[in-house]
């Protein structure tokens, strides 16, 4: 029970900080976007760093959030042919189904990390900032995510229902 | 063989249902392997084109719609269209497209359409009594010209993976999406008029009404406006004009009185997740795209066409066709991530124009979201009705041949994409 509870406070304060970082990103990329168009409009001419800030700023929602999908189990999915099974082999597919989300996150946290490691060594063009600020969001977002599938994971193992939602509004 | 390999893992995963995304995940993993590239470089492929600040527009216009939504702003645009049309013959199904093309000049999403908009224009016509199976079906339809009127989200993806500039393709979707609501607009007086659908008769506004409710709405209707003149004139480039699109959305939210930190945090927290979902296939689409490329798919694709015939329209037939086919099957953003490496070069090489083109190709993946298996458009619309999934699928079909009559449009008059764009951006 107790890690049971603690699992649950994890994807409480995770979804809340990745929630929080989510919109405070936005709302800097709006910002720091509309400084530069004033900016263009007063001065005749460009802030050169507010494109490099903004890309760097869409990574974590861009990827970071990504695991907001993963821990509401929003994730895009065909599910025509799970509804069509019998209560057992839906369970079974959907244990089967975690392991390879877990198996391709796993993989890609594992790689964004070795990237993260990498690109330390170079700089972005405009800010001098090391360039691994543009991988560092993928690398935690995933690694986030492995451990959100993992907590379903257990829950599955151990009989806890772990229902998905539909997808959010995309096309 | 890399990339059949790559697309059938990706598939096969996908129908089982493994989330579209790790499936995409897996069949890129095994397509770099197969193409001896080494593994660690996955996340600097996942991160080459959403590094483009062109894509930076995606979750501006996002935010747009979402505030505009939540700010009742959607609501005094199709208020304002119902006392202008709401009286002519099939009255409130006019109102619910013209409403969803300026609604669609503002959001550049099917789907936020529907959501947005989609709630009131079914709940007005059933009021009105109209059926509500054909309300939901009509909000489908007119949904169709989210993604074509610009601005488009599709569109920047588009734009960005086959190297074209935003704004002429934005200004390639101006007259496809007219041409599509005249369509469904003849399409709702025909069924009116043949009596096959059963319409209410409403009662015409006085001019005092339609001037209120003109004032109202004036603000809000200018929105397409402001964003699409501040772009032609070369004001600002997409991206920016996403963002004044933001501010303009956030000053009529204060000038409504309708801006508070719940709307506000609602609108910012919808907009991330929407983003991140679209983000992230972008991402992987790029390493599929990298596989395709590098395995040398087009030219094979270019090989085995031209084998068979070289006139262009065969070959845009042929690749429409395919896009129906693909758009049944998958969701329409990663199956345009996959749909432009693999078709983008043949198109160039047979001589039609990537304007064109990308009108048709999205509009042709567009056409899965109205039909079942995939029908995210469908799926959306029920939940916000409330409604049988078969029934609308059934109404539906009523816009069928609307639906054919505009795709053979934009297939076979390219002149219908490419003359707006060749006259706007004449001096570049």
């Amino acid at each position: 029970m107790k890690a049971h509870g603690a699992a649950q406070a994890y994807l409480r304060y995770s979804r809340t900080v990745v929630r929080g970082i989510a919109v405070l990103v936005l709302a800097a990329m709006v910002a720091i976007n509309t400084a530069e168009i004033v900016y263009r409009f007063s001065f005749n001419r460009g802030l050169n760093w507010v494109q490099e800030l903004s890309i760097i700023l869409a990574m974590p929602l861009y990827f970071l959030a990504y695991a907001l999908i993963a821990k509401d189990r929003e994730y895009i999915r065909i599910d025509l042919f799970v509804r069509n099974l019998p209560p057992r082999g839906r369970h079974m597919l959907a244990l089967s189904i975690r392991l390879v989300v877990l198996v391709f996150h796993g993989m890609l946290a594992w790689y964004a990390i070795k990237t993260v490691r990498f690109t330390a060594m170079f700089e972005t063009a405009v800010l001098s900032l090391p360039e691994y600020v543009f991988f560092a969001p993928l690398a935690l977002g995933c690694v986030d995510i492995v451990i959100t599938e993992l907590i379903y994971l257990a829950w599955q193992l151990g009989g806890i229902a772990v229902e998905d939602e539909r997808a959010a509004v995309l096309t | 063989m890399a990339t059949v390999w790559m697309i059938s893992v990706f598939l096969g995963l996908a129908a089982v249902g493994v989330p579209v995304c790790a499936a995409m995940g897996v069949g890129a993993f095994l397509g770099l392997a197969l193409i001896d590239a080494p593994l660690d470089t996955f996340p600097r492929y996942m991160l080459h084109d959403v590094r483009s600040v062109s894509l930076l527009a995606i979750p501006f216009f996002i935010l747009a719609g979402n505030l505009m939504n939540r700010f009742g702003l959607s609501r005094r645009i199709f208020e304002f269209i119902e006392t202008l049309v709401g009286a002519f013959t099939a009255g409130l199904a006019q109102v619910t497209v013209l409403s969803s093309v300026i609604f669609a000049g503002i959001s550049g999403s099917a789907l936020a359409d529907i959501a947005g908009l989609g709630t009131m224009q079914i709940e007005a016509m059933r009021r009105a009594g109209y059926r509500a199976e054909f309300a939901a079906s009509l909000t489908i339809a007119s949904s169709l010209l989210a993604p074509i009127i610009p601005p488009s989200i599709m569109f920047i993806i588009y734009a960005v993976m086959m190297n074209v500039s935003v704004g002429q393709l934005f200004a390639a979707g101006v007259l496809p999406g007219l041409v599509m609501a005249l369509i469904l607009l003849i399409n709702n007086y025909v069924l009116a008029k043949t009596g096959w659908e059963k319409v209410p008769v409403a009662e015409r506004a006085t001019w005092a009404q339609i001037r209120g409710a003109f004032l109202r709405a004036l603000p809000a209707l200018l929105t397409p406006v402001v964003i699409l003149r501040s772009m032609i004139t070369g004001l600002v480039t997409p991206t920016e004009a996403s963002v004044v699109a933001v501010l303009y959305s956030l000053l009529l939210g204060l000038f409504y009185g309708q801006i508070n930190w719940t709307s506000l945090r609602e609108a910012f927290t919808s907009t991330a997740r929407t983003t991140t979902l679209i983000m992230f296939l972008t991402g992987l689409g790029s390493v599929m795209s990298f596989v395709i490329t590098s395995d040398q798919v087009a030219e094979h694709l270019a090989a085995q066409l031209g084998g068979l015939t070289s006139h262009k329209w065969v070959i845009l037939s042929l690749l429409t066709g395919a896009l129906i086919l693909l758009g049944c099957f998958m969701e329409t953003v990663p199956a345009m991530l996959i749909a432009i490496p693999l078709f983008g070069p043949l198109v160039v090489k047979f001589g039609i124009d990537p304007l064109h083109f990308g009108v048709v190709l999205t509009y042709a993946l567009l056409l899965g979201i109205v039909h079942p298996p995939v029908g995210l458009g469908l799926f959306t619309v029920c939940a916000v009705s409330r409604l049988r999934l078969e029934d609308v699928a059934i109404a539906t079909m009523k816009f069928y041949p609307a639906f054919m009559l505009v795709l053979l449009v934009y297939m076979f008059v390219p002149q219908l994409s490419t003359w707006l764009p060749s006259v706007m951006f004449a001096k570049n």
